[in-house]
């Protein structure tokens, strides 16, 4: 394995009960990259973010992190080892104050540690920090979760649905956030996300599952044109 | 790639909470300042039925400081809490009455008890979720009074319980119950100790941050790196050992410790209290154990029709202040000086 992967999945499957919601899953995250996850409804996307972040841990295959077995870690320990994430549904801390979400995690979270400030300007928390959390709007929450994140001084960033009910101008301020936090901090990121047009601006690479299954991984514009992806998407192509 | 920016300091002064310590001194010597006033207000009084009632706030409020940081804080719905007065209670009167030991001796390791107990109901606790918290931890508090009275043989006593538990001796002075403003001063200092430890040595740190995040988002917080069982366990034990160490100091001061301390009657009084006051919003369960004491003192003279007031008061207070006594006084903080 080359030093450049991150994180790599190996032949990673994850059954409910007589449910296979992931099935046999291989792919190595680059460091440094923006990899955008997609796929149809029910593809487990969801699923494979929470293998990767400790939230579930696979029945089958391993995870690796830096060449090393996390496939049984919670996580908790894997905050501390730099894997951050943030939740489909927006969840703040909510009887803190902003600044003490984000304290929670530079409390907690591992050794390493993003400058606070930088942190707090790319956000945009700066005027709100002194506010409760619960009584912010959706676009703060989300930064808020991506502050907090941060804040526990991660190297690679998973993301569920980061856009998810942002409006067209909420989406691009989101997506500078995000690519802003790539040049400032040099985090890998990982996003799971239905809106592929704002995908294909950022993600350096996307990888498609439908069925739990690897489907295919490679350059937006690659994967976008690719006919077994816009099947899976549209249907099948009428044949002339 | 940009080289990623560290960040060195300890704390950026975007950050300065209470949990890092703002306002420390100044919330700290306002509450010793209020514990003085209390005391102050009870030597001026110098009534020994008055010392009886103070005595009793004294010892709820270290019960219901307790509760307030499972129910309140960490958001864990424990019902046992009175089993671990009991423990405490049970504990110190079998080390003295059966053990020999003297009090000042049986009432800290009673705590130290309490709060092994604590963590042996924590264990099981942190694997379930909200409510079945609750009916596991209330089927303990239901379970206890049969198993002290089959336990007779081990020294609980059965139903009659235990009596003649020795009193306070210290620098060769024996406090007999009858002293009562030397009990008063007893109690006051357990309560000021108690009530510190826990909202503002356990509260207002990295622990208490802990708590809090866990109880508003679990997921999340585990995500930021909380080890949440850990705290959770740790914050029943906590809790457990000082209401231990209440009961203990309670039951040398009756003298007698017998199952009815798992009665209906306590336990509805200390969910009153909490009702009232409000949970999670220092001081405001204190005040309640306040109110309530002083409140079932004054309704005595109704007799029967005591328990009925006492839930005529808990209806009005849940529909006219639904964060209780606590969440008025941060109305008013609010208003007064609007803090970041």
């Amino acid at each position: 394995m080359t030093s450049n992967h991150i994180m790599s999945l190996n032949k990673v499957g994850m059954r409910f009960g007589s449910f296979q919601a992931l099935s046999d899953l291989s792919f190595d995250i680059d460091a440094g990259e923006v990899l955008g996850v997609a796929g149809p409804n029910g593809a487990g996307k969801s699923t494979l973010l929470n293998v990767c972040t400790g939230g579930l841990c696979p029945t089958s295959g391993s995870v690796l992190l830096d060449g090393q077995d996390i496939t049984a870690l919670p996580r908790h320990s894997r905050c501390s080892k730099g894997i951050a994430m943030t939740f489909q549904i927006p969840t703040v801390i909510s009887s803190l104050t902003v600044a003490e979400n984000l304290l929670v995690g530079r409390s907690f979270g591992g050794s390493h540690r993003h400058d606070f400030d930088a942190i707090v300007e790319i956000a945009g928390l700066g005027d709100v920090l002194g506010a409760d959390a619960g009584t912010v709007d959706l676009l703060t929450r989300k930064a808020i979760m991506l502050g907090a994140a941060l804040a526990t001084g991660p190297r690679i960033v998973f993301m569920d649905e980061p856009l998810g009910g942002l409006n067209a101008d909420e989406i691009k301020r989101f997506v500078q956030m995000i690519d802003r936090c790539r040049q400032a901090f040099g985090v890998t990121v990982v996003m799971v996300e239905h809106k592929t047009r704002a995908l294909a601006e950022i993600a350096d690479r996307i990888l498609i599952i439908n069925f739990g299954k690897f489907v295919c991984l490679d350059r937006p514009s690659v994967v976008l044109n690719d006919d077994h992806v816009v099947e899976i998407y549209l249907g099948k192509k009428h044949d002339a | 790639m940009t080289k990623p920016i560290q960040d060195s300091r300890s704390r950026p002064a975007g950050l300065s909470s209470r949990f890092t310590g703002a306002h420390y001194l100044r919330d700290s010597l306002a509450f010793l300042g209020c514990a003085m006033a209390f005391l102050a207000a009870g030597l001026v009084i110098g009534e020994n039925y008055v010392f009886h009632i103070l005595i009793l706030i004294c010892i709820w409020s270290a019960v219901i400081a307790g509760w307030d940081l499972l129910i309140g804080y960490a958001g864990v719905f424990n019902y046992a809490q009175l089993v671990f007065f009991a423990v405490g209670a049970y504990g110190s009167a079998m080390l003295s009455v059966s053990g020999g030991l003297p009090a000042l001796a049986a009432i800290p390791l009673a705590a130290g008890i309490g709060g092994l107990f604590g963590a042996l109901i924590a264990i099981p606790s942190a694997r379930l979720k909200g409510e079945y918290v609750a009916l596991f931890t209330f089927a303990v508090h239901l379970a206890l009074p049969s198993i002290l009275q089959q336990t007779r043989g081990l020294g609980t006593g059965g139903s009659t319980g235990i009596l003649g538990l020795p009193p306070i001796s210290l620098f060769s002075q024996t406090f007999y119950a009858i002293d009562k403003q030397a009990w008063f001063l007893m109690a006051l200092i357990v309560a000021v100790i108690c009530i510190y430890l826990i909202y503002f040595v356990v509260l207002r740190s990295r622990f208490g941050l802990a708590l809090l995040a866990m109880r508003d988002a679990p997921a999340f917080s585990e995500a930021l790196g909380v080890n949440g069982r850990r705290y959770q366990i740790a914050a029943f034990a906590i809790s457990a050992a000082i209401t231990a160490f209440a009961g203990a100091f309670y039951a040398h001061y009756t003298a007698v410790v017998t199952p009815r301390i798992l009665g209906t009657e306590f336990f509805l009084m200390a969910m009153v209290m909490l009702a009232i006051g409000g949970m999670g919003r220092f001081p405001g369960a204190l005040l309640g154990v306040c109110v309530v004491v002083i409140g079932n003192e004054v309704l005595r003279s109704f007799d029967s029709y005591r328990l009925f007031a006492l839930g005529l008061i808990v209806i009005g207070s849940v529909i006219f202040l639904p964060h209780g006594l606590g969440g008025v006084l941060r109305r008013f903080g609010k208003k007064d000086s609007p803090r970041a």
